[in-house]
């Protein structure tokens, strides 16, 4: 019944949650939170060395705590990179310990539920459960979610959009009070790189739409759609080198140990970019996402906060 | 004679309700019995959920004649001896297979019984076997399949049949009421919805066609199916028409009236003639609890009658006794007769070894060849042994497998194939091989998998749309799980894929994903499946500075 109720009024209601949320964002970015030398708050936080729930704690205490971003009786959805049918050592996923410690620092943060989800290309249950995500949230009392078929998933226009006009996009992320996305760095056969801005490639459904109709720009025009995350957490502890984004084995993978936060989809893959050895301007879809203003890949011009473990 | 002390002792120590009791218990057991493999057959063929444990479909369905055969032929093993213990039954009580274990027999029960004609005199009556046809039959299914084909099995065989009916039919129903509870429960997602796909019109038309057949005869003339057109029947009656224990009628208390003859589904009991045909009489026990003058007997017809020694009365209950001995007995030589079974060895499929299907043929995609599920080995292996009961169809994770129609040639028609329209095959599984009851698909572990290859992408360049619309896409070599089809760099910053032929299992992941119409990346099938080579990778040698940030 509450799924009918939503198909046919949710969505603008969602919407309009979507937007209290980004103001509340605002709001209290305004209101401080940690701030940096210069007596702004970081506008990128990025932590090497650590493990990876350590690191991801260091990095919120740096952005202002999770209650920044979560607050008391809000709904949160939390978007991993849960793509693939593949044990956590071989870096196609995000690594569970980072989802589950966020999960935990949202219950914290006074969270009514924690949602994940992803919309897989193996075997979803599959993935959810050999990934270790499954077991991370369920442990801290976080929900699963399935995100594999069409009816989780309902239109809405991307009006910037240059090729992506329409798109069906999960009911989480059109409902939830606060959306977190939470990629892995990866090495992408046709994107090249995987970080933040092609991570909401999982929150859709028609993805053939996309990689038929310029993945780069469609990519790019999706940033654009209001609802944007809230905080993007880059987990870069196992890095895929190549092969990618499923990898063929663990040699594919590079240690990094790194992880990086910020509220800026570009910025954040602008930085991972670079920490991957590629320069951002040579990813079209870091650079489109910058000319159309959805975020700034120039580095120089953000507070970005660095910790070395 | 040992048998006639066995008679003497039940006779003296049993009193005349006894013998009641042991009736109508044997047919509440029997009811029993077939409600609930009727259930659990009914269940493991529309189990979307996959809450069945492989090992369960693995060993459950091989207490089926056609798959115990089958997976004899094919790998042996535990189909060895539960094909020992079907045929054991049968020699020793009859067909009460017929009654209990096979599904397709109870649901005709079942649909006998919805439209059984309100007056009873109408329900039954003798008639002459149809021994022509049901031996032709027989003689036609088994020399199929000792020539290569299991054709005949897959339309006829009652256990494959049921299969085909339940995973064609009633799934999507199935999968329909599971979408309506998801939808209800949705805010809650404790209800799981699942994709409706894969259901192919010439499997559905076919299901309902078999239904409406078996289910006229069911109606019209009760188990006419069993004793005319199923080759497992039949096959059984060549056994059970010798049995140890049989139904027969006393000839002293049978009155001829007949109420036997009006319940018994079969119509094999003449109460004119006072004869059985035990050739046909699937075990129902029906007739025994019709009886009123205790003239319906289920005993070993042994010399007593002759020798008159016993008290005729009591004749029923010494089927107890006696197949116990008997049991004993036939024991003794089982293991004998497993060791020789095991020497049947496996059945292997030869292969035709044709072409490799088409390199860069021009748009649209011509496959050549279907795509025959990993563990098949080769599709002559796999039509030879296949019965199309569609349990990998249902099993299948991905609901990558889907009935034929006419992609292995007629004699392939319904047995599954790989349909990457639909979805994919996942790298990390191997479900259908686990859970195959004939052998059709011989089980592999995942490691084992990965080194089959049971078909080959083939790259369409100009339909791609990296060449039609000078844009990155790389769906194909993003899913590919062994980097067969990888991006390698083209022009202007654009990436094409590459095949690696060597290393491609044909898993369709990249058909499935090619996002352009018509297709530009295709498998086409192996008849005969290859061996497929493990990707080779080097460690990345990549020095880690952890205290630099490049930015």
């Amino acid at each position: 019944m509450k799924r009918r109720d939503f198909i046919t009024k949710g969505v603008g209601a969602g919407i309009v949650a979507g937007s209290a949320a980004s103001f509340a964002g605002i709001g209290n970015v305004l209101a401080g939170g940690q701030q940096g030398d210069t007596g702004k708050p970081y506008d990128l936080v990025a932590v090497r060395g650590g493990e990876p729930a350590q690191m991801f704690d260091l990095a919120m205490e740096a952005a202002g705590g999770m209650a920044k971003y979560v607050k008391k009786g809000q709904t949160v959805v939390v978007k991993p990179n849960i793509g693939w049918d593949v044990t956590p050592d071989r870096g196609a996923n995000t690594n569970p310990h980072v989802v589950k410690r966020i999960v935990e620092h949202c219950f914290q943060a006074g969270a009514k539920q924690v949602y994940v989800f992803d919309n897989t290309c193996d075997k979803w249950d599959m993935c959810y459960k050999n990934s270790g995500i499954e077991k991370g949230v369920k442990d801290v009392g976080g929900q699963m979610v399935p995100g594999h078929t069409e009816s989780y998933y309902h239109e809405v226009p991307v009006v910037k959009g240059k090729s992506l006009k329409t798109t069906k996009v999960h009911e989480l992320i059109l409902e939830s009070d606060v959306f977190i996305n939470v990629p892995v760095l990866k090495h992408h056969g046709s994107a090249r790189l995987t970080i933040a801005m092609k991570n909401l490639m999982g929150v859709v459904w028609d993805r053939r739409y996309w990689h038929k109709n310029d993945l780069h720009q469609c990519i790019a025009d999706y940033c654009t759609f209001h609802r944007k995350p809230d905080l993007n957490v880059v987990d870069a502890y196992r890095v895929m080198l190549r092969n990618g984004p499923r990898g063929v084995s663990v040699d594919d993978i590079a240690d990094m140990k790194s992880l990086m936060v910020s509220e800026d989809m570009v910025a954040v893959d602008a930085a991972a970019a670079l920490l991957f050895g590629e320069e951002p301007s040579e990813i079209n879809y870091i650079r489109i996402g910058d000319e159309m203003g959805i975020g700034t890949s120039d580095l120089s011009k953000l507070n970005i906060k660095r910790i070395r473990v | 004679m040992k048998w006639e002390l066995a008679h003497q002792t039940l006779a003296n120590s049993t009193s005349k309700g006894y013998g009641y009791k042991i009736v109508v218990m044997l047919k509440n057991i029997r009811v029993l019995l077939a409600v609930v493999f009727l259930l659990l057959f009914a269940f493991i063929f529309v189990d979307i959920k996959h809450v069945v444990p492989e090992k369960f479909l693995f060993y459950f369905t091989r207490f089926q004649l056609a798959p115990a055969v089958l997976s004899t032929i094919a790998i042996g093993g535990f189909a060895v001896f539960s094909l020992i213990f079907i045929l054991l039954i049968t020699a020793l009580f009859g067909r009460v297979y017929c009654s209990t274990v096979c599904p397709l027999g109870t649901f005709q029960d079942v649909i006998t019984r919805i439209f059984k004609p309100k007056k009873k005199k109408r329900r039954f009556k003798y008639h002459k076997p149809n021994n022509w046809l049901r031996y032709a039959l027989f003689a036609a299914t088994a020399i199929l399949l000792i020539s290569g084909s299991a054709l005949l099995l897959n339309l006829l065989d009652p256990y494959s049949n049921f299969g085909k009916i339940f995973s064609n039919l009633v799934r999507p129903v199935y999968m329909w009421a599971n979408n309506q509870l998801a939808a209800y429960y949705g805010s809650s997602y404790t209800v799981v919805p699942v994709e409706i796909k894969g259901f192919q019109a010439a499997a559905i038309v076919y299901s309902i066609v078999f239904l409406g057949v078996v289910g006229f005869l069911a109606v019209w003339r009760g188990r006419l199916f069993c004793n005319t057109l199923c080759p497992v029947g039949t096959c059984l009656s060549l056994l059970s028409r010798k049995s140890l224990v049989q139904i027969h009628l006393d000839h002293e208390k049978c009155n001829s009236c007949g109420l036997c003859a009006i319940t018994c589904k079969a119509e094999c009991i003449d109460a004119k003639e006072r004869k059985v045909d035990m050739s046909r009489c699937v075990g129902c026990f029906n007739c025994l609890s019709a009886c009123k003058s205790n003239g319906v007997l289920y005993s070993i017809p042994s010399k007593i009658k002759d020798a008159k020694t016993s008290d005729s009365t009591d004749e029923k209950r010494r089927f107890i006794l006696g197949g116990l001995i008997a049991s004993a007995a036939s024991l003794t030589g089982l293991k004998a007769f497993a060791e020789e079974e095991e020497h049947t060895g496996r059945g292997r499929g030869r292969g035709r070894g044709r072409g490799q299907g088409n390199r860069g043929e021009p748009v649209p995609v011509v496959r050549e060849f279907a795509i025959s599920p990993p563990g098949s080995q080769s599709h002559d292996h796999f039509n030879s042994k296949c019965t199309a009961c569609h349990l990998c169809v249902t099993a299948c994770p991905k609901q990558v497998l889907v009935p034929a129609f006419t992609q292995y040639g007629f004699m392939g028609i319904m047995q599954p194939r790989l349909d990457y329209g639909v979805s994919f095959c996942n790298y990390e599984c191997v479900v259908c091989s686990q859970v195959c009851p004939t052998g059709a698909i011989i089980p592999l572990n995942n490691e084992e998998k990965k080194l089959v290859q049971i078909g080959i992408a083939h790259f369409i360049r100009q339909n791609c749309v990296v060449i039609t619309d000078k844009t990155d896409c790389g769906a194909c070599a993003e899913h590919c799980p062994t980097q067969a089809v990888r991006m390698v760099r083209h022009r202007n910053g654009l990436f094409l894929p590459e095949v690696t032929e060597e290393i491609c299992v044909g898993c369709g992941a990249c058909e499935h994903a090619c996002p352009t119409d018509p297709i530009s990346i295709y498998v086409d099938g192996n008849p005969v499946h290859k061996p497929a080579e493990l990707p080779q990778t080097e460690a990345i040698d990549k020095e880690i500075d952890f205290d630099e940030f490049p930015f």
